[in-house]
């Protein structure tokens, strides 16, 4: 008994030492999204690597970044006003991702809280710096508490002017590309990747696809662009939507999109409804040759009011158009990914680590180069079952 | 503190008269009748308002004084003449003056060292209603009364079996309550019959004035919030306790019965469980275990939520949460202690007011207060959802005193999450199951059948499966005669 | 001569499987993917197998001995001296495995829970806990085996479908991909999340029905292998090996990028984090009630509550030693085979060899 009541009161003395963690919820400033341009002195990042060590006053590191972050106005939410708000936003210029929380936090009436965080945009220009992007990346992943799943874009020009930006359908960016990005079960010109993704791409050899965004001041619009290739974590080009759609296509991850050929002066739209794909890879001598299988099903939407489809010769006709029309263009956006940017977005690596070890331990060191010289095979075999409710 | 009788009875009826009148006296509703059967002296002692009087009046005395002379010798007259069917003879003062107390009739003989005590126990008793708390949707509407007879008989009707046993006995030195105590011999454990019993020997207190004070002479653990004895006021209840294995414990002037042992899972069953249909109870069942969880876990995690943990819902609700907290004055802490204490004021008035004020005082504490508090900007709207939630499944649970312990425990869990969030409930949690594990009804883990598993316990603990498959009694009981059903 | 017995063979078993289930599920697969990439799995049906063959080996010392406790088997057959040194070291064993988990739990739930709360504090709450519960009997501690162990699976197992739903199962191959050395490093740094297997010296001269042994320890090892291979699968098919050999703890970076479609919850991982509360807790618990007890009968006292007080200290004190998470894992993964060699391979081989040669000299005795 007398055990007891000694626990009792340790615990109950411990409990009342105080609670550290605790912050209200109104207290908190939720960031939806961050932005991350090249700072005033990124120029000088030359200048970095003389600093040692065991330099004190580190006031004399450079601020090579410029973050802005936005958070919804909470004043704006509740009950009758709605859900979603018009973002505030704090712009920074930093040396790295924690000293811009700090700085902000210091300008804010509330705590800067990351966790939560839904959109991160980097500016191309920051792109053109490796080893700034390699630090971003590296602070993400160390972090235990954020949300692995936000979206990740790559932006034309400064990421401020976007996330400023005041989007006709939502009230923020934030809400806006969240939609968007949901959306891309829809349609294939826009290919999602969240952090988590990233980082897994970025980790096995420094290249990775993001998707683009591009403001057009003039008209006062946002718009997804394609996607910027990434390569040893540096930005090395672009693919326009259609050349996205294509890749998306010959990744097999295409679950809804469409495709158009022209059959006698009409347009035909194919819409995409599932995808199947199947990598073969056949090893010769140092290099090897890749046949790509793609099935695509699907329903043809549009073609020409006085046209019967109802025949089946009149189908064929149709599948076999896009069959040849779609295996040209994948092989060239396959190639293209290949010869121009040296980068392998369709997982021919991973096919060949994982079934055949042996052939990737030979030519794991020269993988550029055997990338480079290989051939690309795609074949697509178009089916479409469905042709709506006409003949 | 006992009383000092004089334990012999006199042969001579003044002797005893004029003792039991200086014993008895200043009470001015004892009646002291004296009469002659032929030739001897007779004393008849009852007490005015406790007695049939038609049945001494018809029955004992005209046939003792009219027909006093067909008799012979005094012995004869309790076979030959005493026309009433329930006596009694006893050579012990003290016995008889303990009955003539409970309402029964005594009377005292010239040349008999013993008296007779005729059951003539009779007054205005409230009459079989519907049980106040336990109401059900199918099943029987009767409840205990007050008088132990009467409730023995209600169980009687259920069980028409020989090896149903009752016995009787008085507690309290004073009161002389009788408690009895009911079981049916071969399906009961014997080992509780036998702690049950150890326990009852040791009560030594003047009064026993309701089942709650024997419940708490011997229960197990005094130092927690959980009943470890059932108690009921259906009949229905008891008949099925008994059946199971348990015993049941009645004691006059309480309309409660007593149901020993009782582990965890007892307190969450309700009669209509059995009555309806497998499909419905189960749902029922789960509906239930769902709310108690809620119950408990509601307010502390919106504590832990909102103050240390926001990550954990979606960016959406967090929103809302930190909008309907703007303007809001205190932590949310603060504010659940604040809607935790009006709530248990609440409650605890509307228990106590007078029936005409009490519904109303419901509407105007719930609702009225309610929104006046959001709209003064004490407390935020949020908060006001998760109280009234709150308290609508606190009283899910269908025993009263187990939902009084969820609100202890759901304290504990508020101020331990205000303290270190999600790991202060997990620790609270762990705390509650251990306190829970080590508790024992009887010898009864309180936990079973959670512990010392036995997969049949399962068919009647989360869900109800089918009749067909209640073949077994409980096993956790370690009953006498295992097999209920073929 | 030990007949009695409380633990059913449903307590058994969930004692075994719960006192070994602790913290190791966090690192193991990132140790497993540095040393062997993708067959972390292999190596855990590995674990499991060796397992298997120390079920064996502590049946037949704990048979031939009469079921006796623990203690007196060593007492009897390595002699009073002897006997109380090996109940110190594996005393000792079982101190630094739950303080260094302790260390790793309080780590974990400082990085994604409570960011701010001291590791002292985390410490004493839950070892004050812990000691509420060993303060009882034996009984109490396997009937809260008992009930642990539905509240930790159920949601787990819930919640590793849904992170089976996301995931690229290919992920897995190529098997059999690193030599042989590695396979015997991937072991030895797995005996982490293998140690508490000692538990069953403790459980075993207690089981109610010692023909239930068999079958109860070798489904609790069965279960205890399926879900680390389960773990480690899933941890490689949602983010590759690379990935999962970069991070300190991978399972929960899985749990993290599981996304319920049409999700209520997203944050899972700080709700599994509140759950795996309660397999730290247990594995705490269990080792802590069987080095009390020990120590108990080693210096000869009374009762567990007061050896538990010279118990706890020593838990404080190793737990906040390491100054930095690299220590600790230096500890885990340097230190640890080691004890884990010496006690549960070296020791019962020794006292298998022992009561052999005593039988034979018994025989010869007799003959």
């Amino acid at each position: 008994m007398k055990h007891k009541k000694l626990l009792i009161l340790i615990f109950m003395s411990l409990l009342l030492t105080g609670c550290w963690d605790k912050l209200e919820i109104d207290q908190r400033s939720f960031i939806s999204t961050i932005g991350i341009d090249p700072g005033k002195e990124i120029d000088k990042l030359k200048d970095l690597k003389k600093i040692k060590p065991g330099d004190p006053f580190e006031e004399r590191a450079i601020d090579e970044l410029s973050v802005t972050f936005g958070f919804p106005d909470i004043s704006q939410l509740g009950q009758q006003k709605g859900n979603s708000a018009e973002d505030k936003y704090i712009t920074t210029q930093a040396y790295s991702i924690e000293d811009s929380i700090t700085k902000s936090t210091a300008m804010s009436s509330k705590s800067i809280f990351i966790a939560d965080c839904q959109l991160l945009l980097l500016s191309s220009d920051i792109l053109q710096y490796p080893q700034v992007v390699k630090q971003i990346l590296d602070y993400f992943q160390r972090q235990p508490r954020v949300n692995k799943n936000m979206y990740i874009l790559a932006v034309d020009g400064n990421t401020e002017d976007y996330i400023k930006f005041k989007p006709y359908m939502e009230k923020n960016i934030q809400d806006y590309i969240s939609g968007v990005m949901e959306n891309s079960e829809r349609t294939a010109t826009v290919l999602p990747v969240t952090l988590n993704e990233l980082l897994i791409l970025l980790n096995e050899n420094g290249n990775a696809i993001i998707p683009r965004l591009t403001l057009d001041k003039d008209r006062n619009e946002i718009k997804l662009n394609g996607i910027a290739i990434i390569k040893k974590f540096a930005l090395v080009g672009y693919l326009t939507p259609i050349e996205t759609s294509d890749l998306e296509i010959v990744r097999g991850k295409v679950k809804s999109g469409k495709k158009v050929i022209y059959l006698e002066g009409n347009p035909v739209d194919f819409v995409i409804e599932g995808t199947k794909r199947k990598m073969n890879i056949v090893e010769k001598d140092q290099n090897f040759i890749v046949n790509i299988d793609l099935k695509l099903e699907g329903e043809i939407r549009a073609i020409s009011l006085e046209k019967n489809l109802g025949q089946i010769s009149k189908l064929k006709e149709v599948d076999d158009a896009f069959n040849n029309a779609l295996s040209i263009e994948c092989t060239k956006i396959a190639t293209m990914m290949q010869k121009n940017f040296g980068v392998d977005a369709i997982e021919i690596r991973e096919n060949i680590e994982k079934y055949h070890p042996a052939f990737w331990k030979k030519i794991s060191k020269d993988w550029e180069e055997v990338y480079k010289n290989s051939v690309i095979n795609v074949n697509v075999d178009v089916k479409a079952r469905r042709i709506g409710v006409t003949q | 503190m006992k009383e000092n009788i004089n334990d012999n009875i006199s042969d001579e009826a003044q002797i005893n008269l004029d003792y039991l009148k200086e014993l008895l006296k200043d009470n001015s509703d004892i009646i002291f009748r004296e009469f002659y059967i032929s030739n001897w002296k007779g004393v008849l002692i009852y007490i005015d308002g406790m007695t049939d009087k038609i049945l001494l009046d018809d029955y004992v005395l005209e046939t003792l004084m009219v027909m006093g002379d067909k008799v012979d010798k005094v012995t004869d007259i309790k076979e030959r003449l005493l026309t009433v069917t329930d006596v009694k003879e006893f050579s012990s003062m003290a016995d008889g003056v303990k009955y003539a107390l409970s309402g029964d009739c005594i009377i005292f003989i010239d040349g008999l060292k013993v008296c007779y005590v005729l059951g003539t126990r009779t007054w205005n008793a409230r009459g079989v209603t519907e049980p106040s708390s336990e109401t059900v949707v199918r099943g029987a509407r009767e409840s205990f009364t007050e008088t132990i007879r009467f409730n023995t008989v209600l169980v009687r009707r259920k069980i028409r079996d020989t090896r149903f046993k009752l016995e009787l006995k008085s507690y309290g030195i004073r009161s002389k309550t009788d408690v009895a105590i009911m079981y049916i011999d071969d399906i009961v454990n014997k080992e509780v019959l036998k702690e049950l019993r150890a326990r009852l020997e040791k009560v030594n207190i003047d009064a026993i004035l309701d089942s709650g004070y024997i419940e708490q002479i011997i229960e197990d653990n005094k130092w927690t919030p959980f009943p470890q004895i059932q108690s009921t006021e259906r009949p229905d209840v008891v008949a099925a306790g008994l059946y199971e294995g348990r015993i049941a414990i009645l004691v006059d002037n309480s309309p409660f019965a007593l149901i020993v042992p009782a582990a965890l899972p007892v307190f969450f069953q309700s009669p209509d469980d059995y009555y309806q249909r497998w499909f419905t109870s189960s749902i029922v069942r789960i509906i239930r275990f769902t709310a108690i969880l809620l119950s408990l876990l509601l307010p502390s995690l919106y504590i832990a939520i909102s103050s240390f943990h926001t990550e954990i819902i979606p960016i959406k609700l967090a929103y809302s949460i930190a909008a309907s907290r703007v303007g809001v004055p205190f932590p949310a802490f603060v504010e659940t202690l604040i809607m935790e204490l009006s709530l248990a004021f609440l409650l605890e008035a509307v228990v106590r007011l007078p029936r005409p004020i009490g519904s109303t005082i419901g509407i105007v504490g719930g609702l009225i207060i309610g929104q006046a508090a959001v709209s003064a900007g004490i407390v935020s709207p949020i908060m006001i959802i998760i109280v009234s939630i709150t308290a609508i499944t606190n009283f899910v649970v269908p025993n009263y005193e187990v939902s009084s312990a969820l609100r202890v425990i759901r304290i504990l869990l508020i101020i331990l999450s205000s303290i270190i969030g999600l790991y202060g409930i997990m620790l609270g949690g762990i705390i509650v199951l251990i306190h829970l594990i080590k508790l024992e009804s009887f010898g009864i883990p309180y936990l079973s059948p959670l512990v010392n598993p036995d997969i049949s316990d399962f068919k009647d603990l989360f869900i109800r499966m089918p009749m067909c498959f209640f073949k077994k009694r409980p096993v956790y009981l370690k009953t006498g005669d295992k097999i209920r059903q073929k | 001569m030990n007949n009695s017995g409380f633990i059913g063979k449903y307590g058994f078993f969930s004692s075994i499987v719960v006192a070994i289930i602790g913290v190791g599920i966090f690192s193991l697969p990132g140790e497993l993917a540095k040393s062997v990439g993708n067959d972390g799995w292999l190596v855990s049906i590995l674990d499991g197998l060796i397992c298997l063959l120390l079920l064996y080996i502590i049946y037949k010392i704990m048979s031939k001995n009469n079921y006796d406790t623990f203690y007196n088997i060593l007492i009897r057959n390595f002699g009073k001296v002897i006997g109380k040194i090996v109940a110190f070291i594996f005393s000792i064993y079982l101190i630094i495995s739950i303080s260094t988990g302790m260390r790793v739990f309080s780590e974990v739930l400082k990085m994604y829970l409570l960011e701010k709360t001291p590791t002292e504090f985390i410490t004493l709450t839950m070892i004050l806990c812990g000691y509420y519960l060993i303060r009882g009997s034996l009984t109490n501690l396997v009937r809260f085996n008992e009930v642990a162990f539905w509240i930790m699976f159920i949601p787990i197992f819930i919640v590793l479908i849904f992170a089976a739903y996301d995931a690229d199962f290919s992920n897995v191959f190529p098997i059999l991909n690193s030599s042989p050395v590695n396979y015997f490093q991937a072991i030895s740094l797995s005996s982490f999340s293998f140690g508490g297997i000692g538990i069953i010296f403790l459980m075993l001269p207690a089981l109610k029905n010692k023909s239930d042994y068999k079958k109860s320890a070798i489904m609790a090892v069965t279960f205890i292998t399926i879900f680390y291979v389960v773990i480690n699968v899933l941890c490689i098919a949602s983010s590759s090996s690379p990935q999962v050999g970069k991070l300190l703890w991978p399972t929960i970076a899985m749990v993290k990028s599981i996304s319920i479609p049409g999700g209520f919850i997203e944050g899972l991982e700080g709700s599994v984090m509140a759950l795996w509360v309660i397999f730290y807790f247990t594995f705490f618990t269990n080792g802590l009630y069987f080095s009390s007890d020990l120590i108990k009968d080693i210096f000869g006292l009374e009762d567990i509550k007061i050896s538990s007080y010279l118990v706890i200290p020593f838990i404080y004190l190793i737990a906040l030693l390491p100054r930095d998470i690299g220590e600790l894992y230096g500890i885990i993964e340097g230190v640890f085979p080691i004890l884990f060699f010496t006690c549960l391979i070296f020791f019962p081989l020794i006292l298998l060899l022992i009561i052999k040669l005593k039988k034979k000299v018994a025989a010869t005795d007799e003959a």
